[in-house]
């Protein structure tokens, strides 16, 4: 037991901005009790601060849409029955198993699925890591002026949750890899005093949740979602960890005698892209896998489908803005004409990170705007494209290196977007 | 009028209905933060009487942006102040020098950096943290707060939490490291 003395007063006046958002963390957990573990029916509000349904399997998505930084408040926890099992093979080959409506299963599979507001709240702004007392959230929602912002109340009605694994290779979080523009090299970098551990192959277990939610009634008026009352939305829910030492392993059960779910390693799959054809926006209802499908799907030739409004944009690469976001933990550096280069800088504070490059400059480089301020996103990599409307599109997760996706951002040699869609590029 | 407004003005116009607000809204917090520290309810009741106390004695001239969080600092200091006079005596302590510890092995008593310093780069690395992991931060290492309840309050597993403050821990050595600060 030590009395770190020093310590203890730096913590003691730390920012009071921070204790702030702590207290009001704490009163609200005091009126927020963990009602999406229980499988009582609760009459108690919470909040989801819910991004775009990118992720939907377009098969659960019915027809509605559902607008950016949207609330949902909902009131109630309804009962549903036991849940259904099946196996499934996604649009990577992988076996995934497929759990239907598990909202009231008595321990939810696991810890960790993440079935309490503030949880979910994390696994729905696009994957980006957030937690916001519930007026805050609120107080965000009525500043934002998206003509898609909506704020409503609504049930749950049913939940699918889709679970499968992956190997990946963890490196450890002290490597900084230092990406030398003029030489295109790359270099690890050792911090003194800091060892740099070998990567490990782990085994990545992920939780992907579609919930419904009926809408019951609509706060925000002035909401051009076109949603209405009765209307059925729905939101997904993430949660991955790796199965270590750390991490208790989740015993699931098999269902009619179906092989148990294998460690699979993922396999990127890519549509080809036709030859001399500039870059497209990527379909986004197939991220982070189309799980409806039993094959990956056929590439049908049109850059640039804008699924959001299912209609048809066309835009060619030097037009469009292309807009990089990593994770917290690796840089974007420069996006040139053609070309992304991703650098792995260690710890980076999460409001770096996104780049917006625009139109390349005479000297081929692209202008960086930082305009744009990063949400905090967790070990993805994401492309975002934007068309000269505004309009954005983000790409399914960096997976073509043959890395895994967690790994993405580490790649710290430059390619060329073709040579990203395609996995053909340099490590 | 928000609550600290309404609670300021009471305060300036020696209003004692001010303390009785002040325990009935956030009593329950302060106690709970003093006992998780102390590790004694008594403790913790003193503590929160002492508290209101310096509440009264310092608002004003003290006017703070949040009376919640004032005197949340106020109760960590004099919990922390009397936990430190229960350890020489021997008795107490309760989470509060198991996440101390935690951290010391990030930040050890003998680095040369001094605790003003300390605290800046603390607030820096906390302002740069997704809020997520900012609220495990802030809960283990300044509300003392055990690994099960913090995995309770965020919806997490404590294997989670445990994980994820490790993590959290290695990001802020790196931090310390790269500013050059000797832990």
């Amino acid at each position: 037991m030590k009395n770190n003395k020093k310590l203890s007063d730096a913590l003691g006046s730390i920012d009071e901005k921070y204790i702030d958002e702590y207290v009001n963390g704490q009163s609200v957990v005091s009126r927020r009790p963990m009602i999406w573990r229980t499988v009582i029916a609760a009459s108690v509000a919470v909040t989801l601060l819910v991004g775009a349904v990118i992720g939907i399997p377009a098969a659960l998505r019915g027809n509605t849409e559902l607008g950016d930084d949207t609330i949902i408040e909902i009131g109630e926890q309804p009962i549903i029955g036991d849940a259904e099992r099946e196996y499934i093979i996604d649009a990577n080959g992988n076996t995934v198993l497929h759990i239907k409506n598990q909202l009231n299963l008595p321990n939810d599979l696991s810890n960790h699925v993440h079935y309490q507001a503030s949880q979910a709240e994390i696994a729905t702004e696009n994957y980006r890591e957030t937690y916001f007392p519930w007026e805050e959230n609120i107080k965000l929602a009525k500043k934002n002026t998206s003509p898609t912002n909506l704020i409503f109340t609504g049930i749950p009605i049913a939940k699918d949750t889709y679970v499968f694994d992956k190997e990946v290779t963890v490196y450890d979080d002290n490597r900084i890899v230092e990406y030398d523009v003029a030489s295109g090299t790359t270099s690890v970098k050792e911090i003194p005093g800091v060892e740099t551990k070998a990567p490990e192959q782990k085994v990545k277990r992920t939780y992907f949740s579609v919930l419904s939610i009926k809408i019951t009634s609509i706060l925000k008026k002035n909401n051009t979602t076109g949603y209405e009352v009765g209307d059925i939305i729905h939101i997904y829910l993430e949660d991955s960890f790796y199965l270590d030492d750390n991490v208790v392993e989740i015993v699931i059960p098999e269902a009619n005698n179906q092989p148990p779910l294998p460690n699979t390693t993922s396999i990127p799959v890519w549509r080809p892209v036709p030859p001399d054809t500039e870059i497209a926006y990527e379909v986004v209802t197939e991220y982070p896998l189309d799980l409806t499908t039993t094959a990956a799907p056929a590439w049908d030739g049109v850059p640039g489908v804008d699924t959001e409004q299912g209609t048809t944009a066309v835009s060619t690469f030097p037009e469009t803005e292309i807009a990089i976001e990593t994770a917290y933990e690796g840089v974007v550096t420069a996006v040139a004409e053609g070309t992304v280069s991703v650098e792995s800088q260690g710890y980076v504070p999460p409001s770096v990170p996104v780049v917006t490059a625009t139109e390349p400059t005479t000297n081929g480089n692209a202008e960086e705007n930082n305009n744009n301020t990063a949400s905090h996103s967790t070990e993805r990599l994401y492309i975002v494209f934007k068309n000269s409307n505004g309009k954005s599109f983000i790409s399914d997760e960096v997976k073509a290196t043959g890395l895994a996706p967690e790994d993405a951002w580490r790649i710290s040699d430059s390619c060329t977007i073709e040579e990203y869609r395609t996995g053909n590029f340099k490590q | 009028m928000n609550d600290t407004n309404q609670l300021l003005q009471l305060l300036n116009s020696r209003d004692e209905t001010a303390l009785e607000l002040i325990n009935t809204r956030y009593g329950a917090l302060l106690r709970s933060l003093a006992q998780r520290l102390l590790g004694s309810r008594e403790d913790a009741e003193e503590c929160l009487n002492d508290v209101l106390l310096e509440v009264w004695n310092t608002i004003p001239p003290a006017a703070p942006s949040s009376v919640s969080s004032y005197a949340c600092m106020l109760i960590r200091r004099t919990a922390i102040d009397r936990v430190r006079k229960n350890t020489a005596e021997k008795r107490g302590g309760g989470e509060y020098f198991a996440s101390l510890d935690e951290l010391s092995e990030v930040i050890s008593d003998e680095g040369e950096v001094d605790s003003t310093e300390l605290r800046d780069a603390l607030n820096e690395f906390l302002g740069n943290l997704p809020p997520t992991d900012r609220a495990l931060f802030m809960g283990r290492y300044f509300g003392a707060e055990a690994i099960a309840s913090l995995a309770a309050r965020l919806g997490m597993s404590k294997n989670a939490v445990t994980l994820r403050l490790s993590r959290i821990r290695g990001k802020l050595k790196i931090y310390l490291t790269k500013r050059g600060i000797s832990v």
